[in-house]
Protein backbone atom coordinates (compact mmCIF):
# COMPACT_ATOMS: atom_id res chain seq x y z
CA UNK A 1 0.00 0.00 0.00
CA UNK A 2 2.74 2.40 1.03
CA UNK A 3 4.69 1.39 -2.05
CA UNK A 4 1.73 2.00 -4.35
CA UNK A 5 1.24 5.44 -2.83
CA UNK A 6 4.88 6.38 -3.16
CA UNK A 7 4.85 5.44 -6.82
CA UNK A 8 1.61 7.39 -7.23
CA UNK A 9 3.16 10.57 -5.84
CA UNK A 10 6.37 10.00 -7.77
CA UNK A 11 4.34 9.70 -10.96
CA UNK A 12 2.47 12.87 -10.13
CA UNK A 13 5.75 14.70 -9.58
CA UNK A 14 7.08 13.45 -12.90
CA UNK A 15 3.83 14.55 -14.57
CA UNK A 16 4.30 18.01 -13.09
CA UNK A 17 7.82 18.18 -14.45
CA UNK A 18 6.66 17.01 -17.86
CA UNK A 19 3.85 19.54 -17.91
CA UNK A 20 6.12 22.45 -16.94
CA UNK A 21 9.41 21.60 -18.64
CA UNK A 22 10.60 25.20 -19.00
CA UNK A 23 10.18 26.22 -15.38
CA UNK A 24 11.76 22.97 -14.26
CA UNK A 25 14.73 23.43 -16.56
CA UNK A 26 15.30 26.87 -15.07
CA UNK A 27 15.21 25.50 -11.55
CA UNK A 28 17.56 22.65 -12.41
CA UNK A 29 19.87 25.05 -14.25
CA UNK A 30 20.03 27.43 -11.31
CA UNK A 31 20.77 24.62 -8.88
CA UNK A 32 23.39 23.26 -11.27
CA UNK A 33 25.17 26.61 -11.59
CA UNK A 34 25.28 27.34 -7.89
CA UNK A 35 26.36 23.82 -7.11
CA UNK A 36 29.03 24.06 -9.77
CA UNK A 37 30.51 27.10 -8.03
CA UNK A 38 30.08 25.43 -4.69
CA UNK A 39 31.71 22.15 -5.66
CA UNK A 40 34.52 23.94 -7.48
CA UNK A 41 35.33 25.57 -4.16
CA UNK A 42 35.06 22.20 -2.44
CA UNK A 43 37.47 20.65 -4.90
CA UNK A 44 39.89 23.54 -4.61
CA UNK A 45 39.94 23.29 -0.84
CA UNK A 46 40.28 19.55 -0.68
CA UNK A 47 43.24 19.75 -3.06
CA UNK A 48 44.90 22.62 -1.22
CA UNK A 49 44.37 20.69 1.99
CA UNK A 50 46.04 17.60 0.67
CA UNK A 51 48.85 19.74 -0.71
CA UNK A 52 49.30 21.20 2.73
CA UNK A 53 49.23 17.73 4.22
CA UNK A 54 51.92 16.67 1.77
CA UNK A 55 54.08 19.58 2.83
CA UNK A 56 53.45 18.80 6.44
CA UNK A 57 54.63 15.30 5.66
CA UNK A 58 57.86 16.57 4.17
CA UNK A 59 58.51 19.27 6.66
CA UNK A 60 61.76 19.16 8.58
CA UNK A 61 63.72 21.44 10.81
CA UNK A 62 67.23 22.47 9.96
CA UNK A 63 69.40 23.37 12.91
CA UNK A 64 72.46 25.45 12.01
CA UNK A 65 75.27 24.92 14.42
CA UNK A 66 77.85 27.32 15.74
CA UNK A 67 81.19 27.00 14.00
CA UNK A 68 84.09 25.38 15.80
CA UNK A 69 82.07 22.87 17.79
CA UNK A 70 84.14 19.83 18.69
CA UNK A 71 83.27 16.36 17.45
CA UNK A 72 82.27 15.19 20.93
CA UNK A 73 80.11 18.20 21.44
CA UNK A 74 78.31 17.50 18.17
CA UNK A 75 77.77 13.84 19.12
CA UNK A 76 76.40 14.89 22.49
CA UNK A 77 74.08 17.39 20.86
CA UNK A 78 72.83 14.79 18.42
CA UNK A 79 72.07 12.33 21.22
CA UNK A 80 70.38 14.99 23.27
CA UNK A 81 68.12 16.08 20.42
CA UNK A 82 67.27 12.53 19.42
CA UNK A 83 66.19 11.81 22.98
CA UNK A 84 63.55 14.54 22.75
CA UNK A 85 60.05 13.10 22.67
CA UNK A 86 58.89 14.27 19.26
CA UNK A 87 62.09 13.82 17.26
CA UNK A 88 62.02 10.85 14.93
CA UNK A 89 65.16 11.21 12.87
CA UNK A 90 68.25 13.31 12.94
CA UNK A 91 71.01 13.60 10.38
CA UNK A 92 74.26 15.49 10.69
CA UNK A 93 75.50 17.49 7.72
CA UNK A 94 79.01 18.82 8.01
CA UNK A 95 80.28 21.98 6.39
CA UNK A 96 81.69 20.21 3.33
CA UNK A 97 78.45 18.37 2.63
CA UNK A 98 76.56 21.60 2.99
CA UNK A 99 78.81 23.28 0.44
CA UNK A 100 78.59 20.48 -2.09
CA UNK A 101 74.83 20.24 -1.88
CA UNK A 102 74.68 24.00 -2.24
CA UNK A 103 76.76 23.73 -5.39
CA UNK A 104 74.55 20.98 -6.70
CA UNK A 105 71.29 22.74 -5.99
CA UNK A 106 72.25 25.92 -7.75
CA UNK A 107 74.25 25.13 -10.89
CA UNK A 108 76.62 27.89 -11.99
CA UNK A 109 77.24 28.91 -8.41
CA UNK A 110 80.34 26.73 -8.17
CA UNK A 111 82.31 29.36 -10.07
CA UNK A 112 81.51 31.86 -7.44
CA UNK A 113 82.07 29.51 -4.53
CA UNK A 114 85.39 28.27 -5.88
CA UNK A 115 87.06 31.58 -5.14
CA UNK A 116 86.14 31.48 -1.46
CA UNK A 117 89.04 30.88 0.89
CA UNK A 118 86.98 29.33 3.57
CA UNK A 119 83.62 27.59 3.63
CA UNK A 120 80.96 30.05 4.83
CA UNK A 121 78.26 27.45 5.29
CA UNK A 122 77.61 26.15 8.79
CA UNK A 123 77.27 22.51 9.75
CA UNK A 124 73.71 21.51 10.50
CA UNK A 125 71.27 18.89 11.72
CA UNK A 126 68.29 17.84 9.64
CA UNK A 127 65.51 16.83 11.98
CA UNK A 128 62.36 14.95 11.14
CA UNK A 129 59.61 15.06 13.70
CA UNK A 130 57.34 12.20 14.74
CA UNK A 131 54.05 11.90 12.79
CA UNK A 132 52.02 13.10 15.72
CA UNK A 133 53.94 16.37 16.00
CA UNK A 134 53.82 17.50 12.41
CA UNK A 135 51.21 20.20 12.57
CA UNK A 136 52.60 23.62 11.87
CA UNK A 137 52.04 24.83 15.38
CA UNK A 138 53.95 21.91 16.83
CA UNK A 139 56.78 22.30 14.35
CA UNK A 140 56.97 25.94 15.22
CA UNK A 141 57.14 25.17 18.95
CA UNK A 142 59.73 22.45 18.45
CA UNK A 143 61.89 24.75 16.31
CA UNK A 144 61.73 27.46 18.94
CA UNK A 145 62.76 25.02 21.65
CA UNK A 146 65.60 23.60 19.55
CA UNK A 147 66.97 27.01 18.71
CA UNK A 148 67.60 27.70 22.42
CA UNK A 149 69.92 24.72 22.80
CA UNK A 150 73.51 25.69 23.49
CA UNK A 151 75.63 25.39 20.36
CA UNK A 152 72.67 25.91 18.01
CA UNK A 153 72.78 29.09 16.02
CA UNK A 154 69.43 29.03 14.28
CA UNK A 155 66.43 26.79 13.54
CA UNK A 156 64.78 27.00 10.15
CA UNK A 157 61.74 25.15 8.81
CA UNK A 158 60.59 27.37 5.97
CA UNK A 159 58.34 29.03 8.47
CA UNK A 160 57.47 32.14 6.58
CA UNK A 161 55.95 30.72 3.44
CA UNK A 162 54.39 27.76 5.18
CA UNK A 163 52.74 30.06 7.67
CA UNK A 164 51.67 32.41 4.94
CA UNK A 165 50.24 29.54 2.98
CA UNK A 166 48.30 28.12 5.87
CA UNK A 167 46.91 31.52 6.87
CA UNK A 168 45.88 32.30 3.33
CA UNK A 169 44.24 28.90 3.17
CA UNK A 170 42.33 29.71 6.35
CA UNK A 171 41.26 33.06 4.91
CA UNK A 172 40.25 31.44 1.64
CA UNK A 173 38.29 28.88 3.60
CA UNK A 174 36.43 31.65 5.41
CA UNK A 175 35.75 33.54 2.19
CA UNK A 176 34.59 30.31 0.58
CA UNK A 177 32.29 29.67 3.51
CA UNK A 178 30.76 33.14 3.24
CA UNK A 179 30.35 32.88 -0.54
CA UNK A 180 28.93 29.40 -0.09
CA UNK A 181 26.40 30.64 2.45
CA UNK A 182 25.26 33.45 0.17
CA UNK A 183 25.10 31.07 -2.74
CA UNK A 184 23.04 28.66 -0.69
CA UNK A 185 20.56 31.36 0.28
CA UNK A 186 20.31 32.63 -3.27
CA UNK A 187 19.74 29.10 -4.53
CA UNK A 188 17.06 28.39 -1.96
CA UNK A 189 15.41 31.67 -2.89
CA UNK A 190 15.43 30.90 -6.60
CA UNK A 191 14.39 27.29 -6.19
CA UNK A 192 11.52 28.22 -3.91
CA UNK A 193 10.41 30.85 -6.39
CA UNK A 194 10.54 28.53 -9.37
CA UNK A 195 8.52 26.00 -7.43
CA UNK A 196 6.12 28.76 -6.50
CA UNK A 197 5.84 29.43 -10.21
CA UNK A 198 4.89 25.82 -10.92
CA UNK A 199 2.45 25.99 -8.02
CA UNK A 200 0.98 29.10 -9.59
CA UNK A 201 0.59 27.59 -13.01
CA UNK A 202 -1.32 24.78 -11.34
CA UNK A 203 -3.21 26.94 -8.88
CA UNK A 204 -6.62 26.12 -10.27
CA UNK A 205 -5.90 22.41 -10.38
CA UNK A 206 -4.79 22.50 -6.76
CA UNK A 207 -7.88 24.39 -5.71
CA UNK A 208 -10.10 21.85 -7.42
CA UNK A 209 -8.17 19.00 -5.83
CA UNK A 210 -8.59 20.67 -2.48
CA UNK A 211 -12.33 21.02 -2.97
CA UNK A 212 -12.51 17.32 -3.72
CA UNK A 213 -11.18 16.62 -0.24
CA UNK A 214 -7.43 16.38 -0.71
CA UNK A 215 -5.33 16.80 2.42
CA UNK A 216 -2.36 19.16 2.61
CA UNK A 217 -0.10 16.16 2.45
CA UNK A 218 -1.71 14.87 -0.74
CA UNK A 219 -1.21 18.22 -2.42
CA UNK A 220 2.27 18.93 -1.12
CA UNK A 221 3.95 15.57 -1.52
CA UNK A 222 4.30 15.74 -5.32
CA UNK A 223 5.87 19.20 -4.97
CA UNK A 224 8.32 17.93 -2.38
CA UNK A 225 9.27 15.08 -4.66
CA UNK A 226 9.53 17.54 -7.55
CA UNK A 227 11.89 19.68 -5.48
CA UNK A 228 14.00 16.68 -4.52
CA UNK A 229 14.22 15.57 -8.15
CA UNK A 230 15.17 19.07 -9.28
CA UNK A 231 17.87 19.21 -6.60
CA UNK A 232 19.19 15.80 -7.57
CA UNK A 233 19.25 16.62 -11.27
CA UNK A 234 20.84 20.02 -10.66
CA UNK A 235 23.59 18.76 -8.38
CA UNK A 236 24.30 15.77 -10.63
CA UNK A 237 24.58 18.12 -13.58
CA UNK A 238 27.00 20.35 -11.66
CA UNK A 239 29.16 17.34 -10.77
CA UNK A 240 29.19 16.22 -14.38
CA UNK A 241 30.22 19.72 -15.48
CA UNK A 242 32.92 19.92 -12.85
CA UNK A 243 34.26 16.49 -13.80
CA UNK A 244 34.45 17.53 -17.43
CA UNK A 245 36.31 20.70 -16.51
CA UNK A 246 38.61 18.66 -14.27
CA UNK A 247 39.49 16.22 -17.06
CA UNK A 248 40.24 19.03 -19.48
CA UNK A 249 42.33 20.78 -16.84
CA UNK A 250 44.30 17.62 -16.04
CA UNK A 251 45.09 17.02 -19.70
CA UNK A 252 46.22 20.62 -20.17
CA UNK A 253 48.25 20.68 -16.97
CA UNK A 254 49.99 17.33 -17.40
CA UNK A 255 51.30 18.55 -20.76
CA UNK A 256 52.72 21.65 -19.17
CA UNK A 257 56.15 21.25 -17.59
CA UNK A 258 55.94 24.39 -15.60
CA UNK A 259 52.93 23.18 -13.67
CA UNK A 260 54.59 19.90 -12.78
CA UNK A 261 57.49 21.89 -11.33
CA UNK A 262 55.14 23.78 -9.07
CA UNK A 263 53.15 20.81 -7.91
CA UNK A 264 56.00 18.30 -7.82
CA UNK A 265 54.70 14.85 -6.98
CA UNK A 266 51.31 16.26 -6.10
CA UNK A 267 48.34 15.07 -8.15
CA UNK A 268 45.18 17.14 -8.40
CA UNK A 269 42.28 14.88 -7.53
CA UNK A 270 38.54 15.06 -8.14
CA UNK A 271 36.03 15.16 -5.29
CA UNK A 272 36.03 12.04 -3.16
CA UNK A 273 33.11 9.62 -3.30
CA UNK A 274 31.75 10.70 0.10
CA UNK A 275 31.91 14.34 -1.00
CA UNK A 276 30.06 13.50 -4.21
CA UNK A 277 27.40 11.78 -2.13
CA UNK A 278 27.16 14.81 0.15
CA UNK A 279 26.78 17.13 -2.83
CA UNK A 280 23.98 14.98 -4.28
CA UNK A 281 22.19 14.74 -0.95
CA UNK A 282 22.78 18.45 -0.44
CA UNK A 283 21.06 19.11 -3.76
CA UNK A 284 18.08 16.99 -2.77
CA UNK A 285 17.85 18.64 0.64
CA UNK A 286 18.01 22.05 -0.99
CA UNK A 287 15.23 21.18 -3.46
CA UNK A 288 13.09 19.82 -0.65
CA UNK A 289 13.68 22.89 1.49
CA UNK A 290 12.95 25.18 -1.46
CA UNK A 291 9.61 23.54 -2.13
CA UNK A 292 8.86 23.43 1.58
CA UNK A 293 9.16 27.16 2.08
CA UNK A 294 7.41 27.99 -1.18
CA UNK A 295 4.40 25.87 -0.23
CA UNK A 296 4.35 26.99 3.38
CA UNK A 297 3.11 30.42 2.45
CA UNK A 298 0.71 29.06 -0.13
CA UNK A 299 -2.32 26.79 -0.17
CA UNK A 300 -4.55 27.85 2.64
CA UNK A 301 -8.13 27.46 1.41
CA UNK B 1 -28.54 16.47 7.08
CA UNK B 2 -27.77 20.18 6.94
CA UNK B 3 -28.89 22.59 9.63
CA UNK B 4 -28.20 26.31 9.90
CA UNK B 5 -29.01 28.46 12.90
CA UNK B 6 -28.80 32.27 12.78
CA UNK B 7 -25.95 32.16 10.30
CA UNK B 8 -24.32 35.41 9.24
CA UNK B 9 -21.58 35.78 6.73
CA UNK B 10 -19.79 38.97 5.69
CA UNK B 11 -16.99 39.33 3.16
CA UNK B 12 -16.52 42.91 4.32
CA UNK B 13 -17.53 44.66 7.48
CA UNK B 14 -21.09 46.04 7.57
CA UNK B 15 -21.98 44.24 4.35
CA UNK B 16 -23.59 40.92 5.10
CA UNK B 17 -23.58 38.44 2.26
CA UNK B 18 -25.88 36.30 4.38
CA UNK B 19 -28.08 37.44 7.23
CA UNK B 20 -29.74 35.34 9.90
CA UNK B 21 -30.09 32.19 7.84
CA UNK B 22 -32.11 29.43 9.46
CA UNK B 23 -32.47 26.33 7.37
CA UNK B 24 -33.04 22.65 7.83
CA UNK B 25 -32.47 20.21 5.01
CA UNK B 26 -33.61 16.65 5.59
CA UNK B 27 -31.59 13.64 4.64
CA UNK B 28 -32.42 12.46 1.13
CA UNK B 29 -34.20 15.64 0.10
CA UNK B 30 -33.78 17.69 -3.07
CA UNK B 31 -33.77 21.44 -2.50
CA UNK B 32 -33.59 24.23 -5.03
CA UNK B 33 -31.90 27.38 -3.81
CA UNK B 34 -33.12 30.32 -5.87
CA UNK B 35 -32.73 34.03 -6.13
CA UNK B 36 -31.11 36.69 -8.30
CA UNK B 37 -27.37 36.79 -8.68
CA UNK B 38 -25.73 38.28 -5.64
CA UNK B 39 -28.47 36.95 -3.36
CA UNK B 40 -26.02 34.72 -1.53
CA UNK B 41 -26.73 31.32 -3.08
CA UNK B 42 -23.11 30.49 -3.79
CA UNK B 43 -21.98 31.82 -0.44
CA UNK B 44 -24.45 29.57 1.31
CA UNK B 45 -23.14 26.52 -0.53
CA UNK B 46 -19.56 27.56 0.20
CA UNK B 47 -20.32 27.61 3.91
CA UNK B 48 -21.32 23.96 3.76
CA UNK B 49 -17.98 22.96 2.20
CA UNK B 50 -15.96 25.29 4.45
CA UNK B 51 -14.73 27.32 1.49
CA UNK B 52 -16.02 30.27 3.48
CA UNK B 53 -16.45 30.71 7.18
CA UNK B 54 -19.62 31.95 8.83
CA UNK B 55 -19.04 35.09 10.86
CA UNK B 56 -21.85 34.15 13.26
CA UNK B 57 -24.18 31.25 13.89
CA UNK B 58 -24.00 27.47 13.84
CA UNK B 59 -23.94 25.04 10.94
CA UNK B 60 -24.39 21.31 11.37
CA UNK B 61 -23.57 18.90 8.58
CA UNK B 62 -24.45 15.28 9.30
CA UNK B 63 -24.78 16.22 12.96
CA UNK B 64 -21.36 17.78 13.12
CA UNK B 65 -20.80 21.45 13.87
CA UNK B 66 -18.55 22.74 11.12
CA UNK B 67 -18.21 26.34 12.25
CA UNK B 68 -15.35 25.53 14.53
CA UNK B 69 -13.89 22.72 12.45
CA UNK B 70 -10.11 22.30 12.43
CA UNK B 71 -8.34 23.10 9.18
CA UNK B 72 -6.97 19.57 9.01
CA UNK B 73 -10.49 18.08 9.28
CA UNK B 74 -11.93 20.00 6.33
CA UNK B 75 -10.72 17.50 3.66
CA UNK B 76 -12.60 14.67 5.37
CA UNK B 77 -15.78 16.78 5.45
CA UNK B 78 -15.44 17.50 1.73
CA UNK B 79 -14.99 13.85 0.85
CA UNK B 80 -18.55 13.32 1.93
CA UNK B 81 -19.83 16.20 -0.19
CA UNK B 82 -19.86 16.19 -3.98
CA UNK B 83 -19.67 19.58 -5.67
CA UNK B 84 -20.76 20.58 -9.18
CA UNK B 85 -19.97 24.04 -10.55
CA UNK B 86 -21.40 26.17 -13.31
CA UNK B 87 -17.99 26.26 -15.02
CA UNK B 88 -17.42 22.50 -14.48
CA UNK B 89 -13.93 22.96 -12.96
CA UNK B 90 -12.44 19.94 -14.67
CA UNK B 91 -8.70 19.46 -14.99
CA UNK B 92 -8.16 20.18 -18.66
CA UNK B 93 -4.77 18.50 -18.83
CA UNK B 94 -6.20 15.23 -17.61
CA UNK B 95 -8.38 12.72 -19.41
CA UNK B 96 -12.03 12.21 -18.52
CA UNK B 97 -11.36 9.00 -16.63
CA UNK B 98 -8.49 10.66 -14.74
CA UNK B 99 -10.76 13.54 -13.77
CA UNK B 100 -13.38 11.17 -12.43
CA UNK B 101 -10.71 9.07 -10.68
CA UNK B 102 -9.29 12.00 -8.75
CA UNK B 103 -11.62 11.84 -5.70
CA UNK B 104 -10.80 8.14 -5.37
CA UNK B 105 -7.07 8.78 -5.71
CA UNK B 106 -7.38 11.35 -2.95
CA UNK B 107 -8.82 8.81 -0.53
CA UNK B 108 -6.18 6.29 -1.55
CA UNK B 109 -8.26 3.58 -3.22
CA UNK B 110 -6.46 0.85 -5.10
CA UNK B 111 -5.87 1.32 -8.80
CA UNK B 112 -8.19 -1.54 -9.67
CA UNK B 113 -11.03 -0.20 -7.59
CA UNK B 114 -10.54 3.30 -9.00
CA UNK B 115 -10.76 2.05 -12.56
CA UNK B 116 -13.84 -0.02 -11.83
CA UNK B 117 -15.75 2.73 -10.02
CA UNK B 118 -14.77 5.50 -12.41
CA UNK B 119 -15.86 3.47 -15.40
CA UNK B 120 -19.19 2.60 -13.78
CA UNK B 121 -20.02 6.17 -12.93
CA UNK B 122 -19.04 7.37 -16.42
CA UNK B 123 -21.32 4.73 -17.85
CA UNK B 124 -24.09 6.05 -15.62
CA UNK B 125 -23.74 9.53 -17.17
CA UNK B 126 -23.48 8.01 -20.65
CA UNK B 127 -19.85 8.86 -21.38
CA UNK B 128 -18.14 5.48 -21.17
CA UNK B 129 -17.01 5.85 -24.80
CA UNK B 130 -15.15 9.11 -24.05
CA UNK B 131 -12.94 8.06 -21.17
CA UNK B 132 -9.70 8.82 -23.00
CA UNK B 133 -10.81 12.26 -24.26
CA UNK B 134 -9.82 15.53 -22.66
CA UNK B 135 -12.42 17.91 -21.22
CA UNK B 136 -11.96 20.57 -23.88
CA UNK B 137 -12.74 18.00 -26.58
CA UNK B 138 -16.24 17.58 -25.12
CA UNK B 139 -19.33 19.75 -25.39
CA UNK B 140 -20.46 21.81 -22.40
CA UNK B 141 -23.22 19.35 -21.57
CA UNK B 142 -20.79 16.44 -21.69
CA UNK B 143 -18.30 18.28 -19.48
CA UNK B 144 -20.98 18.88 -16.90
CA UNK B 145 -21.86 15.19 -16.99
CA UNK B 146 -18.21 14.42 -16.29
CA UNK B 147 -18.33 16.85 -13.38
CA UNK B 148 -21.41 15.10 -12.01
CA UNK B 149 -19.73 11.75 -12.42
CA UNK B 150 -16.75 13.09 -10.48
CA UNK B 151 -19.03 14.43 -7.74
CA UNK B 152 -20.85 11.11 -7.38
CA UNK B 153 -17.97 8.64 -7.74
CA UNK B 154 -17.39 8.69 -3.98
CA UNK B 155 -21.07 8.02 -3.17
CA UNK B 156 -21.26 11.23 -1.13
CA UNK B 157 -24.11 11.84 1.31
CA UNK B 158 -24.56 15.38 -0.01
CA UNK B 159 -24.29 16.85 -3.49
CA UNK B 160 -24.07 20.61 -3.90
CA UNK B 161 -24.62 22.05 -7.37
CA UNK B 162 -24.01 25.72 -8.06
CA UNK B 163 -25.86 26.73 -11.27
CA UNK B 164 -25.02 23.39 -12.92
CA UNK B 165 -27.22 24.16 -15.92
CA UNK B 166 -26.25 27.83 -16.17
CA UNK B 167 -24.10 27.32 -19.25
CA UNK B 168 -26.24 24.65 -20.92
CA UNK B 169 -29.12 24.55 -23.36
CA UNK B 170 -32.55 23.15 -22.49
CA UNK B 171 -31.88 19.61 -23.66
CA UNK B 172 -28.60 19.29 -21.79
CA UNK B 173 -30.11 20.92 -18.71
CA UNK B 174 -32.83 18.31 -18.66
CA UNK B 175 -30.26 15.54 -18.93
CA UNK B 176 -28.31 17.00 -16.00
CA UNK B 177 -31.48 17.31 -13.92
CA UNK B 178 -32.34 13.71 -14.71
CA UNK B 179 -28.91 12.57 -13.52
CA UNK B 180 -29.32 14.51 -10.30
CA UNK B 181 -32.81 13.11 -9.80
CA UNK B 182 -31.46 9.58 -10.15
CA UNK B 183 -28.71 10.29 -7.63
CA UNK B 184 -31.36 11.68 -5.29
CA UNK B 185 -33.51 8.56 -5.54
CA UNK B 186 -30.46 6.57 -4.46
CA UNK B 187 -30.38 8.60 -1.26
CA UNK B 188 -28.04 11.53 -1.94
CA UNK B 189 -29.19 14.81 -0.40
CA UNK B 190 -29.07 17.47 -3.10
CA UNK B 191 -28.90 21.25 -2.88
CA UNK B 192 -29.02 23.01 -6.21
CA UNK B 193 -28.55 26.76 -6.58
CA UNK B 194 -30.20 28.26 -9.67
CA UNK B 195 -31.86 31.35 -10.97
CA UNK B 196 -33.43 29.44 -13.86
CA UNK B 197 -37.22 29.95 -13.67
CA UNK B 198 -37.94 26.92 -15.91
CA UNK B 199 -36.15 24.63 -13.54
CA UNK B 200 -38.22 25.86 -10.62
CA UNK B 201 -41.47 25.51 -12.50
CA UNK B 202 -40.80 22.17 -14.18
CA UNK B 203 -39.56 20.28 -11.15
CA UNK B 204 -41.59 20.15 -8.03
CA UNK B 205 -38.87 20.23 -5.49
CA UNK B 206 -38.72 22.24 -2.31
CA UNK B 207 -37.65 25.80 -3.14
CA UNK B 208 -35.72 28.08 -0.80
CA UNK B 209 -35.69 31.68 -2.02
CA UNK B 210 -32.88 34.05 -1.19
CA UNK B 211 -32.69 37.78 -1.72
CA UNK B 212 -30.01 40.18 -0.51
CA UNK B 213 -28.65 37.54 1.81
CA UNK B 214 -31.92 36.69 3.51
CA UNK B 215 -34.32 33.81 3.12
CA UNK B 216 -37.55 35.20 1.69
CA UNK B 217 -39.38 31.97 0.98
CA UNK B 218 -39.03 28.46 2.27
CA UNK B 219 -41.37 25.74 1.20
Amino acid sequence: MVFIKTSYFLNKALDNIRQNPFVNLIAIGVIAISFLIFSTFLMLFSNLNSLLALWEEEIQIELFLDDNLSGEKIDALQKKILSMANVKEIRYINKEEALSSFKKSIPGMDVLVKDLNNNPLPASFEIKLAESSKSFDMVKAAAKKLSTIDGVNDAVYGQEWVERFSTSLAIARLVGLIIGAFLLMATIFIVSNTIKLTVYTRKEELEITRLLGATDRFIRLPFFIEGILQGLAGSALSLAGLYLAYRIFIIKVSSSVQASLVTGTFQISFLSTPTITYVLFGGMALGLFGSFISLGRFLKV
Amino acid sequence: MIEMYHVYMAYQRDANALEDINLKIEKGSFVLLTGPSGAGKSTLLKLITCQEKATKGQILVGGRNIVRIRHSSIPYLRRNTGIVFQDFKLLNKRTIIDNVSLPLEIIGKSRKEIKHKAWNVLKMVGLQHKIASYPLQLSGGEQQRVAIARALVNDPAILLADEPTGNLDKENSEYIMELLRRANTKGTTIMLATHDKNLIENYHYRVVGLEKGKIISNG
